[in-house]
């Protein structure tokens, strides 16, 4: 699946590093496996759903804008040397 | 219209602190196979002036019934896209039927809208059952993150 990339700045530095990553990507296998779940892991899962934090109806408009400002965040990040 | 967020952006509506929280950009979307249900989702997104792509195209016009019948057989993924966001329009979730889903669903609000997201332990457990790279960093990110949220020591079997 693939849609419009967003373009990328004239960065030498990013340009190199992407070329990099394409060519692990054509020379390195990337593992795929079912991965099986601890006991105590599904545990905390339940735990979590069952919290009155996450119950039916409740407000989850914070993590929404959690990320909008994580990703405002991150989008302003500027390399520094 | 009927669909359940699934991924880490359902995953995301769990987080009990913003320290749980994952930074994403896509929601996906997991839609029963059926295609007036397919129809409607498409036309909602065209409203809110998101393209449509299906695989490198746009996926095409008319949106109408013939269209979503062949995207529904072939369960194929559409990608509606605007400034800033991603949602995928998915007919499969590894191992699970959209019923199932469905039914152990949580509904929360965001906004004010009602977001139905599937069961954490549903998205879980897909996540696990796919084991791509990029699961199993999630799930174990998550699950240490959970640890200290919870401050219990979790055992790993894989």
């Amino acid at each position: 699946m693939s849609s419009r990339k967003r373009p990328l700045p004239p960065d030498p530095g990013a340009e190199r590093a992407l070329r990099i990553l394409d060519e692990i990507r054509r020379t390195v296998r990337l593992e795929t496996r079912p991965v099986v779940l601890g006991d105590e892991y599904l545990r905390a899962v339940k735990q979590t759903e069952a919290s009155s934090r996450n119950e039916d109806g409740a407000d989850k408009t914070w993590v929404e804008r959690a990320q909008r400002e994580f990703r405002e965040h991150y989008a302003r990040a500027r390399r520094v040397r | 219209m009927r669909f359940v967020l699934i991924g880490i952006g359902g995953a995301n509506y769990f987080a009990e602190t913003a320290g749980l929280v994952f930074t994403t950009q896509d929601r996906d979307l997991f839609l029963p196979p059926d295609p007036g249900n397919e129809l409607q989702a498409w036309r909602v997104c065209r409203r809110q002036g998101l393209e449509l792509w299906c695989g490198a195209e746009p996926l095409g016009e008319p949106l109408d019934r013939f269209l979503a019948e062949g995207v529904v057989s072939r369960r194929a993924l559409v990608r509606a896209t605007g400034h800033d966001l991603v949602i995928d329009l998915t007919l499969v979730m590894a191992a699970f039927a959209f019923e199932d889903v469905w039914s152990r669903r949580r509904t929360f609000t965001v906004q004010g809208v009602k977001v139905p997201v599937a069961s954490l332990s549903d998205i879980v457990a897909s996540k696990a059952a796919v084991g791509r790279p990029k699961d199993q960093l999630f799930l174990a990110t998550h699950e240490d993150a959970l640890r200290q949220l919870l401050g219990r020591r979790f055992g790993r079997e894989d």
